[in-house]
């Protein structure tokens, strides 16, 4: 089982995600749940803690180790790699959504750009119908 | 034209290549989409060093060198005010003032839009306020879709109304040898009124789907201020670059771009004073992939020049360049068009080149009138379909990273029922100011 995993959360991510991700730890895993903002202010601070109260809740209910981590950056990809190298991570969980049409044509993806840059394990999770 | 249309492909879909014989990826990005069209153009020797040359140092008014300067100065005071977080404690000063009413809350959303892009940029005013809209919405149980677009429709008009409001208007306003206060003179007065037209009519579309009455979330627009004397010095800055960039060039002795280097300088030192640690941070986020993006997009349409291709494009322009009202109406709809479906920036540069060529035989003012339909056409043109801009396209995915997405076709949608209008009164007022002042 995993040491210390980064899931990547958005105001998108499903419960199923979370689920998923628990069952991939043991009791000795250390959860690192990760959002990235555009400014980090008390502001946003406070407001990132209240929404994603829920996951935090879900982890301990689970009785697994899980912390909530804000970092302020511009460039999400390159944020979630260095935050998985820095943290020492061997695995990073993220969401995926199937986008359609022309946006999905043209629209970049973070998960590829993590499978393709990660330093650790990537699990790519994809709830069942979920499209945009 | 085939790496000019392929160049184009690429700023939109920047594909992820692998590096051969090694396990790095390389991502073809805006920045770096137009170097590669370049580099082929160069390999193939469909280009030489001259082209390539003009297309750095630049010829006959638009020089890509000091565009560049001011945009990536301009920016920087801009990133580095947005940085103490000024401008998300504006807007939830703004929320807050709305006082429970939705319809209220949807007029000062625009406004605040307007205001904020009319001395700032339209990356910056919706990476800021799109998360403020949301955290609104989501606390009042609105949908916060006809707030969105209402601000990102504002964005794009009053981009318009100044010279700095959007590097495209830079670019068309060099061509022709517009000043600030020029620019203002002839771009102001249209883009608020067809800001104006534009609430009203986002307003008549989106009326049933905006609360008359909502709970306001409790709001403390403080914690949003990272650094309140940074705040005020940046405010200071930033205004101060526009007093001096609105002075005619007779009086200050130096140019328009060496102003905006100077306090962008200013705003530098004070940063290193302040916070030097944040320095990577600030420097991380101003749009340095634009320098590429543009220059590499100057040297191709310097390349399609030299090749008869702008020749061909302006003989065609000339012929829809009877009347003045038939240059701006035709000009203004062809370059939103265009816009919507090539990027507004490729766009302008391509048809600024073309108004360059001998083959383009409008008369005086008429020619003011192709430049002034241009620069509404680069602004509008990005409320016609997502591809439009580069933020176009930015703020699609920020909607979809929230949990809700707006398809092409659902933007599209919207656009081309709302800005047919908007820009008919942007182009009539512009009409009615050249047959009296010019």
């Amino acid at each position: 089982m995993y040491k210390r995993m980064l899931l990547c959360v958005t105001e998108a991510t499903p419960q199923e995600i979370i689920q998923v991700a628990t069952k991939l730890c043991s009791k000795e895993t250390e959860v690192c749940v990760l959002h990235i903002v555009h400014l980090l202010t008390d502001f946003t601070q406070k407001e990132v803690s209240k929404e994603f109260a829920w996951i935090i809740d879900l982890f301990k209910k689970a009785e697994l180790k899980c912390s909530l981590k804000v970092i302020e950056s511009t460039d999400i990809g390159r944020a979630i790699i260095s935050a998985a190298k820095k943290n020492s991570c061997d695995v990073i969980v993220i969401g995926t959504i199937f986008r359609k049409g022309l946006f999905g044509f043209f629209s970049e993806s973070i998960s590829d750009y993590v499978v393709k840059n990660a330093p650790c394990t990537v699990v790519l999770i994809r709830k069942a119908g979920q499209l945009a | 034209m085939l790496i000019f249309i392929a160049t184009i492909f690429l700023v939109f879909k920047h594909p992820t290549v692998r590096i051969p014989f090694t396990s790095k990826y390389l991502r073809i990005d805006y920045g770096l989409a137009p170097i590669v069209g370049v580099i082929i153009l160069f390999a193939t020797l469909s280009i030489g060093i001259d082209t390539i040359t003009r297309g750095v140092i630049g010829s006959a008014g638009v020089k890509p060198y000091s565009v560049l300067i001011l945009i990536i100065s301009l920016s920087y005071i801009c990133v580095s005010l947005d940085f103490t977080g000024f401008f998300e404690y504006l807007s939830l000063h703004v929320a807050r003032a709305s006082r429970n009413s939705g319809k209220r809350l949807f007029v000062y959303f625009f406004l605040l839009a307007s205001f904020l892009t009319l001395f700032t940029n339209n990356d910056i005013v919706i990476l800021t306020m799109t998360l403020i809209i949301f955290y609104v919405c989501k606390n009042a149980g609105i949908n916060p879709i006809p707030f969105l677009l209402a601000q990102f429709f504002a964005v794009n008009i009053l981009g318009m109304a100044l010279y700095i409001g959007n590097p495209t208007n830079i670019v068309a306003a060099d061509a022709y040898g517009l000043s600030f206060v020029e620019f203002a003179k002839w771009m102001f007065l249209p883009s608020v009124l067809a800001a104006a037209s534009c609430l009203l009519l986002i307003w008549l579309v989106f009326r049933r789907r905006i609360p008359s009455k909502f709970k306001t979330p409790e709001i403390g627009p403080r914690l949003a201020l990272k650094n309140r004397t940074g705040a005020l010095f940046g405010s200071i800055v930033l205004a101060c670059t526009i007093i001096f960039m609105s002075l005619p060039t007779s009086w200050i002795g130096v140019p328009i771009w060496a102003i905006a280097l100077f306090f962008a300088i200013v705003m530098f030192l004070h940063d290193v004073v302040s916070y030097r640690s944040s320095i990577p941070a600030i420097s991380s986020r101003i749009p340095w992939k634009i320098v590429p993006f543009l220059m590499g997009f100057f040297i191709i349409v310097e390349s399609l020049a030299s090749t008869g291709w702008t020749d061909l494009f302006a003989s065609q322009l000339s012929k829809i360049s009877g009347s003045l009202i038939t240059t701006i109406f035709s000009i203004g709809f062809l370059a939103s068009l265009a816009a919507g479906v090539m990027n507004n920036h490729p766009m302008t540069i391509f048809f600024v080149k073309a108004f360059q060529s001998p083959y383009f035989t409008a008369h005086q003012t008429a020619r003011l009138g192709s430049t002034v339909a241009l620069i509404a056409g680069s602004n509008f043109g990005a409320n016609f379909t997502l591809m439009g801009a580069l933020a176009g396209l930015m703020w699609a995915k920020i909607l979809s990273d929230k949990g809700h997405s707006i398809s092409f076709s659902e933007f599209s949608k919207y656009g081309f029922l709302i800005m047919p209008f908007v820009l008919t009164v942007a182009c009539l007022t512009l009409v009615m100011e050249l047959v009296i002042w010019a």
